[in-house]
């Protein structure tokens, strides 16, 4: 009955508690990449089911929420203490870098929504 | 003969350009008003139930035309019971009114209503045109006999002279109202109508006004322009230069009348008449009516009458008698006896005048008694006015003469691919050819040879040879026949024509076409009926149109293809999508509620606050920019206003972002 399921469960298990170490920053970064890509499914889902027009929108909010994701991975990487690659960068820096490209994005989406 | 009834329509339609283009090439004609005319004219007027014309003015314009041209309704009572029920109302109104009744020669006066409204209106009025309708309505009534003797005082009159004076402007023209503006010629024909007017009504022709007017008479017609035609006219910059033209006439003609003097504009009237009844027209009542009041006035001058030479026929047939009639009369086509001399006539490319210096007996001229070659002439009319009469001279008219010609010595050859020539005559009256029967294939050529002979016996070359070979299908070719000295040839070889005639066999006919503006027997004839043996049609050769008239029907309707709209889905499942991506909104919310978020970090106090508050505003304000940019502004606007909100947001957030990286290298 041990069979591969029992190795999920374990798996779970020692993915949640791992987590539970991880800092309330990063989990709240990880909460809204998840709500990012799960906006993209949604979108994604309705392109399949219904059909790509107008294809400008569904590009720009797609890509909006693909974008607004990836940026929230790179905040991620640079807010993270034990990424030693980024430990000269302050979160406070990591922050506005990560506001200014958002700015940037959105301008982009909101120009291609029509 | 169906056969090639679209090449044929095409070759019709050809020669009538041609010869419209021949006839325009004359310029434009100018005419006395003839019986067309007249009849034009009174046609374009009719009479409705209640006796007007229409309208008030409607009916001064039919009245107007009426008297002018001389041809009266045979009933006038109901327009005349039309006009007495006018009420009287403006002065226009009464100018009108007044007028219609004394065109139409109103048997008794019942028109002092209307009188009392004109003077009131010369007294009164202050534009041009209530001045005008004043003085001319009762100067009307006055020649009609319909007004009292001394009913308008000389007072009214000086002072009427006075207002009018302050319309006149330095170069002589007339303006409409009283300011700064530009005078018009039109505005000019009235004012020196409404001066006449006034000396008719009493007013003594020593009034230093009225000898002001006169002088600038002379500036006013030294402003009138003159084409190359010697036609004289007015103001074609401003309005139509019709009115404008009649209507100076009018004017500068009746103060001339009223002064009993000859003014400047009498030298002018030759040119004025030429280009009114060049540009006459009988399509709108109010330029009929003026043009023909002007001509009316102007053949009727005491001083000078223009005259106007015409042909009796513009084209001549060498097969008749006629003869060349020149016909001298007044504008409005009343003939005036003036002896006229044939100064010259020269053919179009000859090199010498046919005729120089014939007097023309009674204004005729035997022009074909030397059978002159068919053309078209240049005649060159010199006119002697009598006295009191004027005419521009010499006079150019463009004579046309027609003639027949023959064709002869027709003679159809069949050579086969081996040189032997078998030769058919086709026998030929003047207009009927007996057609030859000849049996051919396409390995033959096909000759024709003829002659054509001008009216005077000489070889003669027409404007229009072809040959035409058409099927009984109505399949059709047409072959320019080339020739020198009158003389033609024309060969085919008929494995060259195969294409155009989609490789049928069978009956043909070869038809001759002559065309000449200047020939009056223009010829298509068949002149050999043809039983061709052609190949059959090679593979893939297209097959003889079923329907010929497709060649001249009109082409299939362009239909306009627009882009379909694209399919949308029902508001229903957009809207479930639309919430459905709001989830992962609200999911995120419980989320941050669950790892509890708070916002202990945000600053509670002093200027970390003021910035954080700031720092935020202006990212809302950003995104609240961006909704905007989508609702309704343009990029450039959001880019404007983008670099104003980020140096804000940019000097907020940097304030904010160091304050809190500080505190916490404080606190560490």
């Amino acid at each position: 009955m041990a069979g591969p399921l029992h190795d999920l469960k374990a798996v779970i298990g020692t993915f949640s508690t791992e987590y539970g170490k991880t800092p309330l920053r990063l989990k709240l970064i990880d909460l809204y990449i998840l709500y990012a890509l799960s906006t993209a499914l949604i979108q994604f889902v309705y392109l399949g089911l219904v059909g790509s027009f107008p294809f400008n929108s569904f590009l720009a909010g797609f890509l909006s929420s693909i974008g607004t994701a990836v940026l929230a991975v790179c905040l991620r990487m640079q807010v993270n203490k034990d990424n030693k690659e980024f430990k000269d960068v302050p979160p406070e820096r990591a922050f506005a870098d990560w506001v200014v490209a958002n700015i940037v994005l959105h301008l982009v989406v909101v120009n291609y929504i029509g | 003969m169906m056969a090639g009834a679209s090449q044929s329509k095409r070759l019709l339609v050809a020669c009538l350009l041609l010869s419209l283009g021949l006839a325009s090439a004359a310029g434009p004609t100018v005419e006395p008003i003839g019986a067309s005319d007249r009849s034009a004219a009174v046609s374009l007027f009719k009479v409705q139930d209640d006796g007007s014309y229409g309208g008030l003015k409607e009916t001064y314009e039919a009245a107007k035309v009426f008297a002018a041209l001389d041809s009266f309704p045979a009933d006038p009572s109901k327009t005349f019971a039309y006009l007495k029920g006018v009420k009287p109302g403006d002065v226009e109104a009464a100018f009108y009114a007044i007028g219609a009744a004394a065109a139409l020669k109103h048997p008794e006066a019942q028109m002092s209503g209307q009188i009392l409204v004109a003077s009131e209106g010369l007294s009164k009025g202050t534009t041009l045109d209530e001045l005008y309708h004043g003085a001319v309505a009762l100067a009307t009534a006055k020649k009609a006999g319909w007004l009292k003797k001394n009913s308008v005082d000389k007072k009214t009159l000086q002072a009427a002279l006075k207002k009018l004076q302050a319309f006149v402007t330095e170069d002589g023209s007339w303006r409409s109202v009283d300011d700064d503006s530009d005078g018009t010629a039109l505005a000019s024909g009235k004012g020196l109508e409404a001066v006449a007017a006034l000396i008719e009504l009493g007013l003594s022709t020593s009034e230093a006004g009225v000898q002001e007017i006169k002088g600038s008479v002379e500036k006013l017609v030294g402003s009138a322009e003159a084409s190359d035609d010697s036609f004289v006219f007015f103001d074609a910059s401003s309005g139509s230069p019709l009115l404008s033209t009649a209507a100076v006439a009018k004017g500068a003609l009746s103060l001339s009348a009223a002064l009993g003097e000859s003014l400047p504009i009498v030298e002018k009237l030759p040119g004025v008449a030429q280009y009114l009844l060049a540009s006459k027209s009988t399509s709108s009542p109010v330029l009929l009516s003026e043009l023909v009041d002007a001509l009316s006035i102007i053949s009727t001058n005491s001083f000078s009458v223009p005259l106007v030479v015409s042909l009796a026929k513009t084209s001549l047939s060498l097969k008749s008698n006629d003869k060349l009639e020149v016909s001298v009369s007044t504008p409005l086509g009343a003939p005036v006896a003036a002896p006229v001399t044939l100064k010259r006539a020269k053919r179009a490319g000859a090199e010498n005048a046919l005729f120089t210096n014939e007097n023309l007996e009674g204004g005729a001229f035997d022009f074909l008694a030397s059978k002159p070659a068919v053309g078209k002439y240049t005649l060159v009319l010199e006119v002697e006015a009598p006295e009191r009469h004027a005419v521009v001279s010499p006079v150019k008219k463009e004579l046309r003469v027609l003639g027949s010609a023959t064709v002869s010595d027709v003679m159809l050859t069949v050579e086969d691919d081996g040189g032997a020539k078998k030769e058919h005559k086709v026998p030929a009256s003047k207009d009927s050819f007996r057609a030859a029967k000849v049996s051919a294939t396409h390995s033959d050529k096909l000759g024709l040879q003829f002659k054509v002979i001008g009216p005077d016996g000489a070889a003669f070359a027409p404007q229009q040879t072809f040959v035409r070979l058409a099927h009984k299908s109505g399949v059709d070719a047409l072959f320019p026949a080339k020739g020198a000295g009158g003389a033609y040839s024309f060969e085919l070889g008929l494995g060259e024509v195969r294409d155009k005639m989609y490789h049928q066999s069978g009956a043909y006919t070869l038809e001759l076409i002559l065309g000449d503006p200047f020939i009056e027997n223009s010829l298509h004839t068949v002149v050999a009926n043809l039983d061709l043996k052609l190949p059959p049609a090679p593979e893939g050769a297209p097959p003889p149109p079923a329907d010929l008239s497709e060649d001249v029907a009109p082409p299939a309707e362009i239909a306009h293809i627009f882009r379909e709209p694209d399919k949308r889905p029902p508001t229903a499942v957009s809207t479930l999508f639309t919430a459905l991506s709001l989830v992962p909104f609200v999911g995120l919310l419980i989320g941050f509620a669950a790892l509890g978020v708070s916002f202990k970090g945000f600053p509670s106090s002093g200027p970390a606050l003021i910035s954080a508050v700031m720092f935020h505003t202006g990212l809302a304000a950003i995104a609240g920019l961006y909704v905007v940019f989508w609702l309704k502004l343009n990029l450039f606007q959001v880019l404007g206003a983008l670099a104003v909100l980020s140096v804000f947001t940019a000097f907020s957030g940097h304030f904010i972002l160091s304050s809190l990286a500080d505190s916490k290298v404080k606190t560490a």
